[in-house]
């Protein structure tokens, strides 16, 4: 166990700028994932803990010690590929047999390792078995069962669960967490599926282009995200996005679009007024969750907005509408109870305790 | 038309070929095998005369010699090309300067008709103007006639076959080594594999059914060689390169011995369907594998 | 395969040893394809010399030579005939099987397809016997035909075997489509997948020119003067008195020249055609 430290690092792959200038303080025994749309540079961040790519710039420190210069094999780390990377031609056991062999365990300690770790995956009685009988599932747990039996000081993960049909990840995802606990060793996890960071992380780390977004708890990022793209990546449905004009009239603050007006609050004044990146030209976009609009069929004095239903998904015990006004789509989510139908007329009112603001051109957050 | 009539159709054509030009002719074989024809005798009559032909080559010091020569010929080479390949490949295995353009090169020789090829080594094993024969004469080799003592006559076929063949193996090698997914060996190098043992336990493993191509193809080739022989040796000097194919042209071309030809014919037919059968069978195996 | 993993750096003696091991082999390979070709551009006499001749000057007339004083050129233009022909033929016809084994679904279709493939693996001298025979008493030994009907006893199930193993791989949703869109199975096949399939049938083309360029014994026992093709004509140059190397290298040249080209041409195919389609680049 072991924390790991990434600090100015950088990546270039020829001309290309991959990983541009991160740095992150992963805690010894944390589970921290890695989070963002593919090609944003998680995985090549990765890598390069492993040390499977080699680092253009910065340093990489994994307990106090520099491991930019270091073998893989060197570094003491476990890793679950995305594909799994089994040894074709050998059998469950010696697959999760190998790094023991390669570092010449005894027998009797190959045996009691493999069976311990075969036990905490359940999957004892597969292992005679050969990989190519294996279910997507199973050959991930014998992945698993690889890295863990060697007791690393951190596990890394790619993506672990993308292959596997989804309620076998929905399964996996507790099965996972409860693994780190119970291992008790850091655990750098990459995905592009904000739920499952959502619901395993300790903390996250949303990257986009290479570049680190915010850092936090996953409470943090869906509740206090630092900009448009942190708020949008993360909750699902995603937050409903509408361009604002900031407008100062009669004494009173609001933002407007079209025939949309949110009035400000003072403590929101007060956040745009203070912060040095003042709403450019003016323009602001608000953005509120689908889980804090409420819906109504008849008209209400305090809607912010009023449109059309366009389509109703029903989710279980919630319903997903969507409704069009003046070309804008928003998502609202209610319970399935309340009853709407394509094409009636519907208002929406703003829960302004949970208004995010954030400026119209630098993105960021603002309130 | 029914899809039957369809098949039958398309297949007609193929189908009639064949067996006008391949299947006919290895019938005729057949027959030839077990009557007594004679070419050099045109009007004498052709009767049936049993296994005689079989036992006739069977008992002949010559044909055996000549199988036995085959045998050894095939093992040879293929043994000593798919090591020598093999490190090849790995060597190529990697980016360097140049490589785009080296690779064609070294497929070279593998293009050349066999028959050239004989003559090169032919050309320069020659005793007296051959670049070899005067290479081992600046060693104070005395007897630099490669081609013209029975044991390095052979050596000296040998060795042309391995020049000629070898980048075959190193083409298909080198084929399944580059399509090797990357994952394992990422997964071995966190594991803490050295390079030998990457090698040993994860690259040999998963390479195993291209070395059975490999094998059963070359050695296939290996028994049906003629060309190279022909013109290099003429089976000589004596009997030395003597292989039981060439054996059967000359046998047959010279003393116009149909019938005998015919039954040596067909053992070679039989050893060639016997290396063929398990080369298809591994094939078959391939393809029903899920890759 | 280990290109970017950290610490695999090479030392620089290693790397040294490397480039020499490569450079070795380089030579190995070529060397003697150079001997060749130099010495079909020496003069005779330099040919004969001991030590050998490295620097010399070139001359043009052996090939002169095999083309004036030599029937090569007669050679030649019988194993363009041959090798065309016999390609063509054999494509024609083995298009429509190849087809048929690869979109259609009949019993014994797999064991048909793999008898057609042993056929292609069929040691030559077991045919080469009976054909001789059969050509002798149809009066069409030493013909340009008895050898295009004896190399198509190879070619044709080389373009079966193959050609079924590349319409395989192209998908049939494309006839369906077709089909469904009004086309018959013939013209679905023609329309649509036959133009997809022209770098195959160029590459299986090829192989079988290759293969029908190169071959030898077939040629030496059909064929005498008339039918006589480039390989064997190699031969001309050898009496029992002595061997004209300079017109044999001269000839070697002008028959090894076109194989190589064509060889380079399917480079991308070569694995596959050599190994019947057991190993894919």
């Amino acid at each position: 166990m072991a924390k790991v430290t990434v600090r100015n690092v950088e990546k270039y792959y020829g001309k290309v700028h991959a990983v541009k200038g991160i740095n992150i303080d992963i805690k010894d025994k944390e589970f921290m994932c890695l989070l963002g749309p593919s090609g944003c540079g998680k995985s090549t961040t990765l890598r390069m803990v492993a040390g499977l790519e080699s680092i253009s710039k910065g340093e990489m420190l994994i307990g106090d010690t520099v491991v930019n210069d270091l073998a893989p094999k060197d570094r003491d780390v476990a890793m679950v590929f995305e594909n799994y990377a089994l040894y074709p031609h050998k059998n469950v056991f010696e697959n999760i047999a190998y790094p023991l062999r390669i570092r010449k365990y005894s027998d009797s300690e190959v045996q009691e390792r493999v069976q311990r770790a075969a036990k905490i995956l359940e999957i004892p009685e597969l292992l005679d078995r050969g990989i190519a009988q294996l279910s997507g599932g199973q050959k991930q747990r014998v992945a698993i069962g690889r890295a863990i039996v060697r007791e690393p000081k951190v596990f890394l993960m790619d993506e672990p669960i993308s292959h596997l049909d989804a309620k076998l990840r929905t399964h996996m995802r507790g099965e996972l967490k409860h693994l780190q606990r119970v291992l008790n060793t850091t655990m750098i996890y990459v995905t592009h599926d904000q739920l499952e960071a959502i619901s395993m992380a300790d903390r996250i780390v949303i990257m986009n282009l290479g570049e680190v977004q915010q850092i936090g708890t996953p409470d943090e990022i869906f509740n206090h995200p630092y900009n448009l793209f942190v708020a949008g990546f993360v909750g699902d449905p995603p937050m409903n996005f509408l361009e604002c004009e900031l407008v100062e009239e009669g004494g009173q603050t609001y933002l407007r679009n079209g025939g949309m007006k949110v009035p400000l609050q003072p403590a929101q004044i007060e956040a745009i007024k203070s912060t040095k990146i003042s709403l450019n030209r003016k323009k602001a976009i608000i953005g509120i969750r689908p889980e804090d609009i409420t819906i109504s069929k008849e008209p209400r004095k305090d809607a912010h907005i009023e449109g059309e239903v366009y389509v109703t998904s029903p989710m279980g015990k919630d319903v997903v509408i969507e409704v069009e006004s003046k070309g804008h789509h928003l998502k609202i989510i209610t319970s399935i109870n309340n009853v709407f139908d394509m094409g009636e007329n519907v208002s929406l009112v703003f829960d302004t305790t949970k208004i995010h603001i954030f400026d119209g051109v630098s993105t960021r957050a603002v309130f | 038309m029914s899809d039957g009539a369809f098949i039958c159709l398309l297949m007609a054509p193929t189908m009639i070929t064949l067996l006008a030009i391949a299947l006919y002719p290895l019938l005729y074989n057949l027959y030839l095998a077990f009557h007594s024809v004679f070419l050099n005798e045109p009007n004498a009559p052709r009767p049936f005369i049993w296994f005689d032909n079989f036992v006739s080559i069977f008992t002949n010091d010559l044909v055996l010699s000549s199988l036995w020569k085959s045998f050894l010929y095939s093992a040879i080479v293929v043994t000593v090309e798919f090591f020598f390949a093999l490190a090849i490949a790995v060597l190529l295995n990697r980016e360097f300067f140049g490589k785009r353009f080296y690779i064609p090169f070294i497929i070279l020789p593998l293009m050349i008709t066999p028959v050239v090829s004989g003559l090169i080594w032919k050309y320069m094993f020659n005793g007296e103007f051959g670049l070899i024969g005067w290479i081992l004469q600046s060693f104070g080799v005395k007897n630099h006639s490669f081609l013209s003592d029975p044991v390095t006559a052979f050596i000296g076929v040998v060795i042309q076959d391995i020049w000629h063949w070898t980048p075959f193996l190193v083409l298909l090698f080198y084929t399944g080594l580059i399509s090797l997914p990357r994952e394992p060996f990422e997964a071995a190098a966190i594991d803490g594999a050295s390079p030998w043992q990457v090698f040993k336990d994860i690259t040999v493993p998963m390479l195993k059914k291209i070395f059975l191509i490999g094998i059963l193809l070359r050695t296939m080739d290996a028994f049906k060689i003629f060309d190279e022989i022909y013109m290099m040796t003429q089976g000589g000097p004596g009997n030395a390169t003597e292989t039981l194919n060439y054996y059967v042209y000359r046998n047959t071309f010279r003393y116009f011995n149909m019938g005998e030809g015919a039954a040596l014919a067909l053992v070679v037919l039989v050893i060639i369907i016997i290396i063929s059968n398990i080369f298809i069978k591994v094939m078959k195996d391939k393809t029903e594998t899920a890759q | 395969m280990d290109k970017d993993i950290v610490g695999q750096q090479r030392s620089v003696f290693k790397s040294v040893m490397f480039y020499v091991t490569l450079g070795g082999l380089f030579c190995f390979c070529v060397f003697p394809i150079a001997w060749m070709v130099s010495t079909a551009f020496k003069h005779k006499d330099d040919i004969f010399s001991s030590p050998p001749k490295f620097i010399f000057e070139p001359t043009l007339e052996n090939f002169h030579h095999i083309f004036t004083e030599a029937p090569i050129l007669h050679y030649l233009q019988n194993t363009i005939i041959i090798s065309v022909i016999t390609t063509i033929f054999s494509i024609l016809v083995g298009v429509f099987a190849a087809y048929a084994l690869a979109r259609f679904r009949f019993r014994g279709k797999e064991d048909l397809a793999f008898y057609i493939l042993s056929i292609r693996m069929f040691p030559p001298i077991a045919a080469a016997i009976p054909i001789f025979l059969i050509m002798k008493n149809l009066g069409l030994l030493d013909t340009r035909i008895s050898l295009i009907i004896a190399y198509t006893t190879f070619n044709l199930p080389f373009v079966v075997w193959m050609l079924r193993d590349f319409i395989s791989s192209l998908p049939h949703e494309l006839e369906e489509a077709a089909m469904v869109d009004g086309k018959s199975r013939m013209g679905a096949f023609f329309g649509v997948t036959f133009p997809l399939l022209m770098p195959s049938l160029a590459a299986v083309s090829t192989l079988c020119l290759i293969f029908s360029w190169n071959e030898f014994l077939f040629a030496l026992i059909l064929s005498q003067r008339d039918a006589k093709t480039l390989a064997l004509g190699l031969t001309e140059f050898m009496t029992w008195r002595e061997i004209g190397w300079e017109n044999i290298f001269a000839t070697a040249t002008i028959l090894v020249g076109p194989v190589v080209l064509f060889s380079f041409l399917v480079q991308k195919y070569l694995v596959r055609g050599l190994t019947m389609g057991a190993v894919r680049q």
